[in-house]
């Protein structure tokens, strides 16, 4: 815990006031991007780690100062330096879990943000820029939510309650190397199922699950100085459309990915709808041989 | 041939124009600094230094993706995330001139490559063509 501590004192006040704000956007240089965003996502990193084992702590410590004030009370005043130590801890840790609790940001980010801007960079010119929105903030943050519905029975769960969520956390857009103009957008729908059941105890125990649909859509403008445009059918799960105009090819992509938790989806799912413009064409000057 | 013989690229493989500073100790070619692996001690070409770190893990059809969001995501990464998103079956498109066979394995397809049918683009490149 002490590490996460010492990672958010050695943020700039640059990346301390992201994570108030949690909004990424801009134009930025991939390579400074993910400079800004790396020991933000380090400090998240950790903080996710230490949060569960500081909160056992911070318990832990007030049931020692309650055991302490019992002795006190007994009349043992030898541990009344202790009981100001523990209390004093045990604030000190509940403060902090707080603190880190508020910041808390979403995994996307660093799972699937900054591993796209570091493989876009490679495609794109030294010092070049893109343009870059990016929510940090959880997927099921209070505003990103859209609706809660009545209560339902299934199976053994004699209620379970769905909440909604609308998370479209990450758009951009930026010039390729190749002349290419490339814009992406990511929105997560997220479904939070709050379960409850009797357990065989007789006790009543709730538990949440989660349902994400992330929709992908990539627009990508190849020119035709470079590239010929060849047909191919979409993979399943995706959707391809195909624009002409005068000095470029458009296609729109589109393709959802859905997954029965929170975690954050593989960039590599965005690499690949990416790539799906790259499969549909092959060199221009090589345009003539086809068939 | 006068400049680096990397190629940069993601999506879209280009012409690197990188002053040569060394050659690769695998591969020979000549690389500039920028395509130098660190890793390696600058002794190979992130190409090259990518392929061998992939070599004993090779889980086919393992997506390119990042390990939890841990990665350092510089230049070592990006080839490596680059080698495993090939390996996974995108063959890289190259518009350039200066066609290099190192890529082949990758089945890249380059004006020659196109011109040609792609026929013998066949063959599996040596270490992941294990599927
Ligand atoms: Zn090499
Ligand atoms: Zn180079």
């Amino acid at each position: 815990m002490f590490e996460a501590l010492k990672a958010f004192k050695s943020l700039s006040p640059e990346q301390k006031a992201l994570l108030e704000t949690k909004q990424v956007s801009g134009e930025f240089e991939p390579g400074a991007l993910i400079g800004l965003l790396r020991p933000i996502a380090e400090y998240d990193r950790l903080s996710d780690k230490s949060r569960t084992p500081m909160g056992c702590s911070t318990g832990a410590l007030f049931v020692l100062s309650f055991v302490f004030l019992i002795l006190i009370l007994n009349e043992v005043w030898l541990v009344a330096p202790l009981l100001l130590l523990s209390l004093g801890g045990a604030i000190f840790l509940l403060v902090t879990v707080l603190k880190l609790g508020k910041l808390d940001l979403s995994n996307n980010f660093r799972q699937v943000a900054m591993p796209l801007f570091a493989v876009l960079k490679e495609d794109m010119e030294a010092g070049a820029t893109m343009n870059v929105r990016l929510d940090l903030s959880a997927p099921t943050a209070k505003p990103k939510k859209t609706g809660t519905g009545k209560p339902y029975k299934e199976g053994a769960y004699y209620k379970v309650v769905d909440t909604t969520f609308v998370d479209p956390w990450f758009g951009g857009g930026t010039r390729l190397a190749d002349g290419s103009l490339l814009q992406w957008d990511v929105t997560d729908d997220v479904v939070e199922s709050a379960r409850t059941k009797k357990t065989a105890r007789g006790k009543h125990k709730t538990k949440t699950k989660y349902r994400k649909l992330s929709t992908i859509n990539v627009t990508i403008a190849l020119p035709h100085k470079e590239y010929a445009v060849t047909n191919l059918p979409a993979d399943e799960g995706e959707k391809v459309k195909v624009r002409e105009s005068e000095k470029r090819t458009t296609l729109k992509l589109a393709k959802k990915v859905k997954s029965k938790s929170i975690d954050p989806i593989a960039p590599a799912e965005i690499f690949d709808i990416i790539s799906e413009a790259y499969k549909r064409v092959r060199p221009a000057a090589a345009a003539g041989s086809a068939s | 041939m006068s400049g680096c013989e990397c190629k940069s690229g993601f999506f879209s493989l280009r012409d690197c124009d990188g002053a040569p500073a060394s050659s690769c100790s695998a591969c020979g070619r000549a690389v500039c600094t920028r395509h130098l692996s660190p890793a390696s001690g600058f002794t190979e070409c992130l190409d090259c230094h990518a392929r061998a770190a992939q070599q004993p893990e090779g889980e086919p059809g393992a997506k390119g993706a990042a390990p939890a969001g841990e990665a350092p995501l510089d230049d070592e990464w990006t080839y490596g995330a680059r080698h495993r998103f090939y390996s996974s079956g995108y063959a890289p498109i190259y518009a350039g001139s200066r066609h290099s066979t190192y890529y082949d394995s990758y089945d890249t397809r380059s004006f020659d490559e196109t011109d040609s049918g792609g026929s013998e683009a066949e063959e599996p490149a040596a270490g992941f063509g294990d599927s």
